[in-house]
């Protein structure tokens, strides 16, 4: 079950600059540990401490948020293809609550 | 990334930003833009996805659909576009803690006072440096590739 993954710039570091990877992987969270297998630090930066999608990351399967789906548990088929999305946010002044801080920055 | 080069705009691509950020008031606008070398070709309004007049979080599926398409027609992620509805255009904390796109320039609108004032910024590993903009007054044709 081949799926195309499209790592964006932010990440590439973490991915030894490949823009795309082709892994197997049977659900989301299978890939990104297939991903962290092959690329030691990557799952740190799209999974928080408790092993949950960090806030400001989003992952699709083709056109669909994972959010809206099984989560990391989303399952994959062959073809499909995974992005991985770090927001894009700011604003006017800081806000109230602490910000949580992307960890792929810096 | 174009280090030393700043961002390049149509006027009609100045204006519908503007436009774009005058409608969502009082809350912040926000937007991707695509080009080549630092003009732009293309203006993608997106959804704030916090609807709040203090701050952006640019709509998940509009990014998804618009970096899809810069993909697929070979253009690069040339800036993100907000707005300060109150404020100058100035880089608040916020926005330079959360940048996480360091090939894209960041352009803000402050709709604090008329005439409204633009202005672009580079933000790497937490420091911002304005860059140039300008506006130039012919459209290219975004066809002819």
């Amino acid at each position: 079950m081949s799926c195309k993954v499209r790592i964006p710039a932010p990440l590439r570091r973490y991915t030894g600059d490949a823009a795309e990877l082709h892994l197997d992987a049977a659900t989301v969270g299978d890939l990104v540990k297939t991903i962290e297998a092959g690329h030691p630090g990557f799952a740190a930066k799209v999974l928080d401490d408790k092993g949950q999608l960090r806030r400001f990351i989003n992952i699709y399967v083709n056109q669909e948020d994972i959010r809206f789906a099984g989560g990391l548990g989303t399952p994959l088929k062959d073809g499909d293809e995974v992005s991985i999305i770090p927001a894009i946010a700011g604003g006017d002044t800081s806000p109230a609550a602490p910000v949580d801080s992307p960890a792929w920055g810096r | 990334m174009n280090d030393s080069a700043g961002l390049l705009l149509t006027a009609a691509q100045m204006r519908e930003i503007i436009a774009h950020c005058r409608s969502e008031r009082p809350n912040e606008a926000c937007g991707l833009l695509a080009g080549r070398g630092g003009r732009v070709l293309r203006v993608y309004p997106a959804r704030n996805a916090e609807r709040s007049p203090q701050s952006f979080l640019i709509h998940p599926d509009d990014q998804l659909r618009a970096m899809s398409e810069m993909e697929r027609d070979g253009l690069e992620f040339t800036a993100v576009y907000h707005s300060h509805p109150t404020s100058d255009a100035v880089p608040s904390h916020r926005d330079i803690q959360l940048a996480t796109y360091p090939e894209a320039l960041n352009l803000i609108v402050s709709l604090k006072r008329e005439p409204v004032v633009c202005r672009a910024y580079r933000i790497v590993g937490g420091h911002q440096s304005e860059v140039p903009l300008a506006i130039e007054k012919e459209a290219p044709d975004v066809r002819s590739k």
